[in-house]
């Protein structure tokens, strides 16, 4: 694991997460995207087995994130835990192609962002208006494709295979 | 040293060296510590709405920090935005320039018209407001709360309750205040209430958030005509907003609780000034408060001066 992998996760978490409450413009539908962002980074920092992404920094991103936009304390630590769960249990399947890890990925950002509206919607016992829940979901998608898109291109290049490691097991 | 039997040794090459993440047991600690959270913010928890504020008042300097890189590219937004409907944008201020050029008019003639019976009338001059303008720092518009952070604080003289407005129009009030940095509640906050009236005829009503675009006019007299159009400002009644600020007008009335599209645009706030505005009728309790103590402390005051 070199020193980037170890402080690019936890980083990139920590900065989406200021980003998503900075007044960026953007329509109060259309604002719920932003605290997505940090799930898209939880979730693809997740699925890189070499990268160092705690618990507790995942925690404290969501926990932030409550504090600073004034909503209910939890909500969205809850939701950032979730999404790192989502994305542990797609990091055991096994997928041959990069077109069937994209598809997972996707599968799982779309189950948390139904999950967030889920969440809500019991929170506020009330049914939500989920329209702006799939538009944020939609652009999530678009950001990690983005992203799975521009690993393919540059990560290929740089990755090297591993030397020979032994391993206790049965 | 362990031994490493022929069985249980086998060698990896290439990506899947390294083991899966595994859920470990601190995880659902975490959970349990969220969901704990949740319930005790449901309940309305004293300590947690104070601890929040404190913590969200110390990241006051990261926040002006980020909002550096931030600056431009709304700026580079805002500049596409306006060239992209820049045409269709000119022809409306030509018309509304037109329409106005005659209101200026008639306003200019009112307004000489107004002086002179309030001179005649000798009505006493309204007082003036004094406020302070800062810059919004943090959106926190979202499904639960609508609400801004802006980078003034008590050391600017800002106080819990002060109505806040930009250049369109009244936006909300303060509800938090630490010593760099103040909580605006939105007028669409769905714990949002603001006294208002309406139209020509001045119906009075509540103006209610409900966390979308649109906050609703509650309690309305019965037999009260709103139209679309009709115009909405604050009626200083219960002396939390001056009267006379104006929020938006009427969008429709096809309902019993019609709704307001608001002249200040929400989404885009950058600039906004706080009204340095105590209540009138608080401060002549306040005063008569003290004038009672005062002279209830000078009575045995004077009576023990009279003892020999």
């Amino acid at each position: 694991m070199t020193w980037l992998r170890a402080f690019l996760p936890v980083a990139t978490v920590a900065i989406l997460t200021v980003a998503a409450i900075l007044p960026w413009g953007l329509p109060v539908e259309d604002r719920f995207v932003l605290p997505l962002l940090p799930i898209v980074a939880i979730m693809y920092w997740t699925l890189d087995r070499d990268a160092w992404l705690p618990e507790w920094a995942v925690f404290l991103a969501g926990l932030m994130l409550d504090v600073l936009t004034q909503g209910p304390l939890g909500y969205w630590a809850l939701i950032y835990l979730v999404a790192y769960v989502a994305a542990v249990f797609v990091s055991h399947l096994c997928f041959e192609t990069a077109l069937g890890w994209s598809a997972a990925f996707a599968s799982a950002i779309v189950a948390v962002t139904a999950f967030v509206w889920l969440a809500a919607s019991v929170y506020f016992l009330e049914v939500l208006d989920w329209r702006p829940y799939v538009r944020s979901a939609a652009f999530a998608l678009a950001a990690a494709c983005l992203i799975m898109g521009a690993r393919a291109l540059f990560g290929s290049k740089n990755q090297r295979d591993r030397a020979v490691r032994l391993t206790r097991g049965s | 040293m362990a031994r490493l039997k022929d069985g249980l040794l086998f060698s990896r090459r290439g990506n899947d060296a390294v083991p899966s993440r595994r859920l470990r047991p601190i995880l659902f600690f975490f959970v349990f510590v969220s969901c704990a959270l949740m319930l005790l913010g449901r309940l309305d928890h004293s300590i947690l709405a104070g601890t929040r504020w404190q913590i969200a008042s110390w990241l006051t300097p990261v926040l002006k920090t980020a909002m550096i890189p931030v600056e431009p590219i709304r700026d580079l937004g805002r500049t596409i935005s306006t060239q992209v409907a820049l045409q269709s944008e000119l022809e409306r201020l030509r018309q509304e320039n037109r329409r106005l050029g005659n209101w200026e008019w008639r306003a200019r003639r009112l307004e000489t018209k107004l002086a002179d019976l309030e001179a005649l009338a000798k009505v006493v001059p309204e007082q003036k407001l004094d406020f302070v303008t800062s810059r919004v720092i943090a959106d926190s518009s979202g499904a639960f709360v609508h609400n801004v952070t802006i980078d003034a604080g008590r050391k600017h003289k800002v106080e819990s309750g002060y109505p806040v407005i930009d250049a369109d129009g009244l936006i909300g009030r303060i509800v938090d205040v630490g010593p760099d940095a103040a909580r605006v509640l939105l007028a669409t906050d769905i714990n949002s209430r603001i006294p208002v009236v309406v139209g020509p005829k001045a119906v009075r009503a509540i103006l209610a958030g409900d966390n979308s675009a649109e906050p609703r006019l509650i309690y309305l007299a019965d037999g009260a005509k709103v139209s679309p159009g009709d115009d909405v400002s604050t009626s200083g009644v219960g002396g939390l907003f001056p009267a006379g600020l104006r929020l938006g007008s009427v969008a429709d009335d096809t309902s019993s609780e019609p709704r307001v599209a608001l002249k200040a645009d929400l989404d885009r706030l950058d600039y906004v000034s706080v009204l340095f505005f105590n209540d009138p009728s608080a401060r002549l309790i306040n005063d008569s408060v003290s004038r009672k103590s005062a002279t209830d402390s000078v009575e045995p005051m004077s009576a023990e001066g009279m003892d020999p």
